[in-house]
């Protein structure tokens, strides 16, 4: 399934270029300076929900916001017909944090690209 | 009589399927009446064949369990093939075949004296009191209200003090960096993991892979609900828990050991 993305400046002109894939949807669950923010808060609370209290699911059926199946479900990128993963510098997620140099270790046990 | 009991469970899985594909609706997490609702969230009745309502918490109402048969000529190895295949198992390349993670092991005892053997599938069997869930130092180890026991991998600090716990020998150890990990089952270095009743699956609705793999020799239901398909079979028929001598009430029970 093709993927257009879009590289996206920060706003104030301090923060990375993004890549950011628009296969999922036109918006992200929480507005783009929110969700800069507050995505390590937001994946760490709702892991906690579904681990600890089995709770997947918004009450109207949709995924938490905090789901990182649905993170990278929604921001895959293709090229040459297959999903990149961590160590491709367009990779959703790696494309900030090696600006930010912030390391992360929940790919360790998750997966950073579709399984379908 | 053990001829008219799986009788009874083959019709009765039948019915349960129908009821659970009713129940569990199509979208995953959608809020389903279970029994007859007098307000939202209140039911006169309810009917726990499978997990209705995925963004409350859980609760102790319901308590998962599995009933295998072993003297049913069935090969364990396809219930560890449909279990490998549902967790992404057998992707540890360069760990030897001890350190391999199996959550499912095929045992064989026989007894000297009679010369009775028999052959069964042993994995993690989610007790009422685990000796794993006392002994984590972080909690990762964890039973979860509906009875299901298994590893937040996110606390998980690796000590391996519940693997020395555990007296089924059920966990296991990843040594090595693993890729390509399956979406609904997250599994790592340096944690330790154990069969998880599938969960992801029970919250879809779903029966555990093993179950399903298992041509009818295992059932999976509700152990609180007296008329679910477990516990009927329960009641009629003589079940044993491996090390029962230990008091752990497992939820997993046997018959024909």
């Amino acid at each position: 399934m093709g993927s257009c993305f879009v590289p996206v400046v920060a706003g104030d002109k301090i923060g990375p270029e993004i890549t950011v894939s628009k296969a999922g949807g036109d918006e992200c669950v929480l507005p783009a300076d929110e969700i800069r923010r507050l995505h390590p808060g937001l994946l760490k609370h709702d892991r906690n929900s579904t681990m600890r209290e089995g709770i997947r699911t918004l009450s109207d059926g949709g995924h938490l916001k905090g789901s990182l199946k649905a993170c990278i479900n929604c921001h895959a990128i293709k090229e040459d017909g297959k999903y990149i993963n961590t160590s491709n510098p367009n990779h959703f997620c790696t494309s900030c944090h090696v600006y930010a140099g912030v390391s992360f270790d929940c790919f360790q046990c998750h997966r950073d690209t579709p399984e379908k | 009589m053990s001829s008219k009991a799986s009788n009874q469970t083959t019709e009765q899985s039948k019915t349960d399927l129908t009821k659970r594909k009713f129940l569990s609706g199509t979208v995953t997490g959608s809020m389903v009446a279970a029994g007859v609702s007098v307000a939202p969230g209140i039911f006169l009745t309810q009917v726990a064949q499978a997990r209705t309502n995925t963004s409350a918490a859980v609760t102790s109402d319901v308590r998962w369990g599995i009933v295998i048969d072993t003297t049913k000529k069935v090969d364990w190895n396809k219930c560890v093939d449909a279990c490998n295949r549902e967790h992404g198992l057998g992707n540890e390349t360069k760990s030897n075949q001890e350190q391999k993670t199996e959550y499912i092991r095929v045992v064989k005892v026989k007894n000297k004296t009679t010369g009775y053997s028999s052959t069964l599938p042993v994995m993690c069997q989610h007790c009422e009191t685990p000796p794993c869930v006392d002994v984590c130092p972080t909690g990762a180890s964890m039973k979860r209200e509906d009875g299901i026991v298994y590893v937040d991998r996110h606390l998980c600090i690796g000590c391996r003090y519940c693997m020395m716990a555990c007296p089924y020998k059920a966990r296991s150890f990843v040594h090595e960096t693993l890729t390509d990990q399956k979406e609904n089952t997250p599994r790592g270095k340096g944690c330790v993991e154990s069969c998880n009743m599938c969960v992801n699956r029970i919250d879809q609705g779903l029966k555990p892979a093993c179950v399903d793999a298992s041509e009818g020799a295992m059932i999976f239901g509700d152990l609180n609900d007296k008329s679910s398909e477990i516990s009927k079979f329960l009641a009629i028929q003589n079940t044993k828990q491996i090390r029962a001598d230990l008091r752990l009430n497992t939820g997993v029970r046997y018959q024909g050991i």
